[in-house]
């Protein structure tokens, strides 16, 4: 029972971990979380989907720590909420805002809302850090495993596959 | 194989193409039925479900078919559905996320009047109002009781009877003392008879006896006469109270004919004994209505959303502006009002999800056409921070079904179905309260039943009469106070009707019932006089019989037993010759 659990959590980390280059993986994440702490209604966030989408990067990692951190942004939102009111409310970017606001578009872009741009922001001051923190991580583990290749897991993937089919 | 390829290109670019298009379509429809339902829910607070939409792009529409309106309270009705809605969007506002409808028509739409009045009364938080804070109840009921007792009557409260009572009762005393004096004397009479012939025997006695008989008999004689005087006296007396009674028996029928004195009771107590609990669901919904309204359309222009994260900052230079709006949306349908089906034409306007941001007041229009006549106006007016609503609604030819007024424990009335006219003109300003209700029934049939405090008088016949010639019923309810804690006065003509055949049904039971006790009493009293009268003659005639008989005889003896003459010298020597040497 637990070794099945085991097999199948192996075998959905490994099916995110396919690509090895631990920059995509750690880009991957990077984006998954930037978009994961993001309420998703607004312009903002569907860019981030494109980009994740667009660029060579992990992508179903990227989709999965986007759900997780989803899950784990109500945490987030009070800080979020505090640091977008803060800059938001800043009397001498009224007239920007206003602009930016009212061009076509500009209410889509929702960064009107302090959540919005509070975790966007907190998002993109703390992106580089965990990009940095994941790829040293990732990098790490992939020199002291050095024998469980990509491909391996492939192959590991599609026979565990076909035994539980 | 130029032309090949070039084919084996675009086709499959093509059917990508027109997958995407129809994704997009589809896509589009979703969005858009998400969209108008959450805006619906946002602008009314009522839940839409869309069975399908769909989006013409070029034409800037959105048509939703298979609507479903339903109540947002604790049990979720169904208010309305409706076949279709079409809605045509101006294309710019999308741009800054403002879904701004130019003209809308909603089509097929059926209205439930009662389950959706009924279900904002039955939301929970709703506050509930103590309309009638009057013990109108308790009055009604004192007065009732007071009529009841009124009715109460008694052969025996008469001042012939009592007088006739009074009169036997001495009357009996007296014909026994007689009686006692007649026996008395009978026995004296016998006594002296028996005296003579006990001193028949006697000589010696007997001429002391004789002596003192004549004085006696004399004696005896006079006791005789004054017994009869006195029987003929009661006679007298009998006579002249009879004369009494009879006048007393006149005056009884002047008091009963005197108006029955009842304490006055306020016709508005009485109105609303009567119909209060029939005035409370009506005025509970309309104020259902008001507190749908002031919370779906608060006047605060901070209104976040559930379910949104943060808040929207409104930059300084930007106006706040509705993201939803409905220019104009034509209704078309029919809803049962008052238990009848009508059909409806509408239009409702200027309906956003927020009103505090726009320049002109939410306005609903409904005319219902057919036999049943009903216009509907309603303002929600939140603009520059107003908060005003007014409703206004006529009605003519509605159909009121049966209804049930009062306790049946008391008086209850039983008002068949009848046609009215309805006007209802309410407006809250702020807090404060204003508004009329009047209900105008024709053509009132009422029906009238009594508790068991009536039981015993045939009150409800006599009622009936009296309230047969009211034909019309009007009722008019004024609403005062603040929302809060509102106010109301009640007036209708029912209770002031309700009073007057009250008294004229009292009147008649009375004045019936009193004829029948004063019939009965008059029959007793002359059947007790006559008695009397039969009683005296019986014993003067017994008397009369028994003191002449006893007269006589007495009158015989004291004639035969009358003392011998004794021997005197003088009576001696008056009867011997002058010339006797003895004499």
């Amino acid at each position: 029972m637990i070794s099945d659990i085991v097999s199948r959590l192996r075998i959905f980390s490994s099916s995110l971990l396919t690509s090895a280059a631990p920059g995509q993986i750690a880009a991957g994440f990077t984006l998954g979380m930037l978009i994961g702490v993001m309420p998703k209604s607004n312009l903002i966030a569907l860019s981030l989907c494109v980009v994740l989408f667009s660029l060579r990067c992990n992508k179903g990692l990227g989709l999965a720590v986007a759900v997780l951190f989803s899950l784990a942004s109500p945490l987030t939102d009070p800080i979020a909420h505090e640091l977008g009111a803060s800059i938001l409310q800043s009397e001498s970017m009224q007239g920007v805002y206003a602009a930016a606001f009212n061009m076509p578009l500009g209410p889509w872009v929702g960064f009107n809302n302090t959540v919005v741009t509070g975790s966007f922001l907190l998002g993109l001051y703390i992106a580089y850090p965990v990009y940095f923190a994941v790829r040293m991580l990732l990098t790490v583990l992939q020199s002291t495993l050095p024998s469980e290749s990509s491909e391996e897991i492939v192959a590991d993937v599609d026979l565990q596959t076909r035994v539980a089919a | 194989m130029m032309r090949g390829s070039r084919w084996q290109t675009w086709l499959p670019r093509l059917l990508f193409l027109g997958v995407a298009l129809l994704a997009i379509q589809l896509a589009l429809g979703l969005v858009a039925r998400s969209v108008v339902v959450r805006s619906t829910q946002t602008a009314t607070g009522m839940t839409l479900d869309a069975q399908y939409s769909k989006v013409e792009i070029r034409a800037g529409r959105v048509i939703l078919g298979n609507l479903q309106f339903a109540s947002t309270a604790d049990v979720p009705s169904s208010v309305a559905t409706a076949e279709v809605c079409e809605l045509e969007l101006e294309k710019q506002p999308l741009l800054h996320k403002q879904f701004i409808v130019r003209r809308g028509q909603l089509d097929g739409l059926q209205l439930d009047l009662p389950n959706s009045l009924a279900a904002q009364t039955a939301k929970k938080g709703t506050v509930t109002v103590d309309w009638f804070r009057d013990d109108a109840d308790q009055v009604a009921a004192a007065w009732f009781s007071q009529v009841a007792q009124r009715l109460q009557q008694d052969a025996a409260q008469f001042d012939s009877m009592k007088q006739t009572e009074a009169f036997l009762a001495s009357w009996t005393g007296q014909c026994t003392d007689i009686d006692t004096r007649g026996h008395e004397l009978d026995q004296l009479a016998t006594e002296i008879l028996d005296s003579v012939a006990a001193n028949q025997a006697n000589p010696l006695r007997k001429v002391t006896f004789l002596a003192e008989l004549p004085q006696r008999v004399a004696e005896l004689q006079k006791k005789f006469a004054d017994l009869r005087d006195r029987i003929d006296q009661q006679g007298d007396q009998l006579e002249q109270r009879r004369r009494n009674i009879v006048a007393a028996r006149r005056r009884d029928v002047e008091l009963v004919n005197k108006p029955i004195a009842l304490d006055p009771v306020s016709a508005d107590d009485l109105t609303a004994y009567l119909l209060r609990n029939e005035a409370v669901n009506p005025l509970d919904q309309l104020n259902a209505i008001l507190q749908w309204a002031r919370t779906t359309w608060p006047n605060s222009s901070v209104r976040p959303a559930s379910g949104t994260r943060g808040e929207d900052v409104l930059f300084a230079g930007c106006e706040a502006q509705p993201n939803f709006l409905i220019r104009s949306l034509n209704l078309q349908g029919t809803a049962r009002v008052a238990n009848q089906p009508v059909e409806l034409r509408g239009v409702l306007t200027n309906l956003s999800n927020s009103p505090v941001n726009h320049s002109e007041p939410i306005r609903l229009r409904l005319l219902a056409c057919g036999p049943l006549p009903v216009e509907l106006q309603a303002t929600v007016d939140r603009t520059r921070g107003a908060l005003h609503d007014s409703l206004l609604i006529d009605a003519d030819g509605v159909l009121l079904p049966a209804l049930k007024l009062g306790q049946p424990e008391q008086i209850a009335l039983a008002v068949q179905p009848s046609i009215a006219s309805l006007s209802i003109s309410m407006s809250a300003d702020g807090d404060k309260l204003t508004g009329e209700i009047q209900v105008v029934q024709h053509d009132v049939h009422l029906a009238s039943s009594t508790g068991n405090e009536f039981s015993k008088f045939a009150l409800s016949p006599a009622l009936d009469d009296s309230l047969g010639k009211l034909n019309s019923l009007a009722t008019r309810i004024s609403l005062s106070g603040t929302i809060q804690e509102p106010k109301c006065a009640l007036w209708s003509n029912l209770g002031s009707a309700v009073v007057e055949a009250m008294q004229r049904a009292a009147e008649r039971v009375r004045s019936e019932r009193t004829r029948e006790l004063l019939a009965e009493a008059a029959r007793q009293e002359d059947e007790q006089l006559a008695s009397a009268e039969r009683h005296l003659n019986e014993r003067q005639a017994h008397w009369n019989t028994r003191f002449a008989s006893l007269s006589k005889q007495l009158q015989t003896v004291a004639t035969a037993e009358r003392p011998s003459d004794r021997l005197s010298p003088s009576r001696v020597g008056r009867r011997l010759p002058g010339n006797s040497l003895v004499r």
